[in-house]
């Protein structure tokens, strides 16, 4: 016949048992059990914090480096506007002067062609006038046949040369 | 309807007596050891298995619980809630086997952890406020209420045992009394077959008893382990208040 307990008692022994099984039950679970997996989600929860700061500084960063690049880019739009500027205000100052030249130097082309022109029509003219009058002592010598010096015959002629070419 | 059987005697100091709450209780302590241990191989920050995220998961849980009740700064309480959450539990889900006792079906293991909790709360008074404000605490508001707070101060070890004790026990009383009452349902109803080993078998309890096993065990079972982990988280915590919130009575 095995022996009970009664329903209700108080039983040091099984007291003492239950606090020695709960103490080394508390110690094992806290080593192998909460402790570990407690640091484990701190951890985990740790690098994810640290990643988004890194994210978070990298952003940052970025978008500074950002607003410093575009700021170089517009300085560098404007330097290149400026160039261009500059090089278009020099091109159009050259080729004004260039025109300019050419024009002086076909102004003073002109005018001496039309000097020698002129030249070569007084030359001419006195050429004709020479002919002429050679050719007019012909004539009148053969016309009147009266014997003259020829220097008394050219002077008649010429002035009646000079006559004509009035 | 007895108490727990007395499964041997070890004939010193007056004989210690190991009953089946005793070995309820080992059982209980080696299973939580082994599936503590089998289930914390391999932890890992980066590559969680299946059974660390479910794990970390649960003990998750515990340490907000913990923290949500007794605050951030007594989270180093928390495995010692888990410890007497999963041997309130466990102790009593054994039970469930019909070969060993609900270990929490005793008054001594109940009683047992209220007293560790009872204790923790003083230790924890007179750590933070010292043993003359612990015991001057006794006398307020008034002088004249200090019975009445040694009583409550008493009271409460024995409430929290006995509530614990008394459902489990209560469950377990009523499901003797429905194996018996479906044992004689049979024999009624098989009486008229004239072969022994036939009339004899009782066929109700085959099944019958699961539907009541799910209130007084499982629901049971949790409701009060829960119950007496909420209330030493309580009572713990209450001995710890927050060092940087001053006292108002102060």
């Amino acid at each position: 016949m095995p022996e009970y307990q009664p329903f209700v008692t108080i039983d040091v022994w099984t007291m003492i048992f239950t606090w020695g099984n709960l103490i080394i039950l508390f110690l094992f679970l806290k080593k192998i059990l909460f402790v570990p997996l407690k640091n484990i989600i701190d951890e985990r929860q740790k690098q994810i914090k640290d990643m988004y700061d890194a994210a978070q500084t990298d952003m940052e960063s970025a978008s500074a480096m950002r607003v410093e690049y575009e700021e170089k880019l517009d300085a560098a739009s404007a330097q290149g506007e400026e160039i261009i500027r500059d090089a278009l205000a020099r091109a159009r100052k050259q080729e004004e002067e260039i025109v300019r030249e050419a024009n002086e130097t076909a102004a003073k082309t002109l005018r001496r062609a039309d000097e020698q022109i002129e030249m070569e029509r007084k030359k001419a003219l006195n050429q004709l006038k020479d002919e002429v009058s050679g050719m007019a002592v012909d004539i009148a010598s053969a016309l009147i046949e009266k014997n003259l010096t020829e220097a008394d015959d050219r002077e008649i002629v010429d002035r009646f040369i000079e006559g004509l070419g009035e | 309807m007895n108490g727990p059987k007395i499964l041997w005697t070890i004939p010193v100091l007056g004989g210690i007596k190991i009953t089946q709450t005793t070995l309820t209780s080992w059982i209980a302590m080696l299973l939580i050891m082994g599936a503590a241990w089998f289930l914390t191989r391999n932890l890992s920050v980066k590559t969680p298995g299946k059974r660390q995220i479910v794990l970390e998961k649960l003990v998750g849980m515990l340490y907000d619980l913990v923290e949500g009740t007794m605050g951030a700064h007594n989270l180093h309480f928390a495995p010692y809630i888990g410890t007497l959450f999963l041997s309130s539990i466990v102790g009593t889900l054994l039970g469930m086997t019909n070969i060993l006792r609900p270990a929490t079906a005793d008054l001594n293991t109940t009683l047992a952890w209220a007293l560790a909790t009872t204790a923790l709360t003083w230790y924890g008074s007179i750590k933070n406020s010292g043993l003359l404000a612990w015991l001057k605490g006794f006398a307020e508001p008034v002088a004249l209420m200090t019975p009445m707070n040694i009583i409550s101060e008493i009271a409460n070890p024995i409430s929290m045992s006995f509530r614990h004790f008394g459902n489990i026990a209560g469950g377990l009383v009523m499901t003797t009394l429905l194996y018996s009452a479906l044992a004689a349902l049979s024999a009624f109803v098989l009486q008229w077959i004239p072969i022994t080993f036939i009339n004899t078998m009782p066929i109700f309890q085959l099944g019958i008893p699961a539907f009541l096993s799910i209130y007084f065990d499982l629901f049971s079972g949790f409701v009060q382990a829960l119950v007496i982990s909420m209330l030493t988280m309580v009572y713990v915590g209450g001995a710890n208040p927050p060092k940087d919130i001053p006292d108002e009575n102060m």
